[in-house]
């Protein structure tokens, strides 16, 4: 199953007292940084990753995920996933300029095993220099960020208006 | 045996020495509850340098056993990616 990326905004920043309900909830495969959570969770596709995430947020009375950030620092395993039409094998050449014109963005972080690139800059080399035709984000990530939007929405209107708002969505 | 200021799991381990290598991060350990302790950024931080607040856009929350520590480790490396500041 893979594993899958992806940060989200929380509606505030947890409290002391909060952040081991958090773990116990399921979210030992995050990590907290202010209001951001960075996660890397196993889940067949993205969406049900972020839904599982969101779903253990919320058993926090009072916390609840907004929405999701587009983050700029991956690997390029997170890379490859974002793009859908590459393997981390095929950017991993790119990268060490063993296919391609050469070029390819350097890394942010280089640890010897860990490589950490900007994914602006990953999408910008691959329009110049292969043309290829690349989104800002991935649609998984869009989609999944309007999602939670509408949540937080309906959630501060009101019970009824979320009501409406789940079966306006399909969802009972 | 693991010693203090070592953090148990190895590839976790490994990503708090990358961090720790840096002038402007600072591995704070508390062990509170599940947290092992906090990775800090002392030019975004708000407050002591030796210490980790919830909530404060510098302070990463670092657990005792995460689940993969590879996972962990990695956004460990995305934290330090964040706050590189030039």
């Amino acid at each position: 199953m893979p594993t899958w990326n992806f940060q989200l905004r929380l509606n505030r920043e947890p409290a002391e007292e909060e952040f081991d309900a958090l773990f116990e909830a399921g979210l030992s495969d995050a990590g907290f940084e202010g209001s951001l959570i960075d996660v890397d969770r196993e889940a067949p596709s993205l969406l049900e990753a972020v839904s599982g995430v969101a779903e253990q947020i919320r058993t926090v009375p009072g916390l609840r995920a907004v929405g999701v950030e587009t983050q700029d620092a991956v690997t390029l395993g997170d890379a490859a996933q974002r793009l859908g039409r590459r393997t981390t094998e095929s950017l991993r050449l790119l990268a060490d300029g063993k296919r391609g014109p050469g070029g390819f963005p350097r890394p942010l972080v280089d640890t010897g095993k860990v490589r950490v690139y900007s994914w602006a800059e990953i999408t910008a080399w691959l329009r110049e220099a292969l043309g290829e035709d690349v989104p800002d984000a991935s649609r998984e990530l869009i989609l999944a960020d309007h999602a939670l939007r509408l949540a937080d929405e309906a959630e501060r209107a009101g019970r009824t208006q979320a009501e409406a708002v789940r079966h306006l969505v399909g969802s009972h | 045996m693991v010693s203090k200021g070592r953090h148990p799991k190895t590839p976790v381990a490994k990503a708090l020495d990358a961090a720790k290598g840096l002038d402007h991060l600072n591995v704070v350990e508390d062990h509170k509850g599940h947290r092992w302790g906090w990775v800090i950024c002392l030019t975004c931080h708000q407050g002591q340098p030796d210490r980790g607040y919830p909530g404060d856009p510098g302070s990463f929350t670092v657990w005792s056993t995460p689940e993969p520590p590879e996972g962990h480790a990695k956004q460990i490396h995305r934290f330090v990616a964040r706050h590189q500041h030039y």
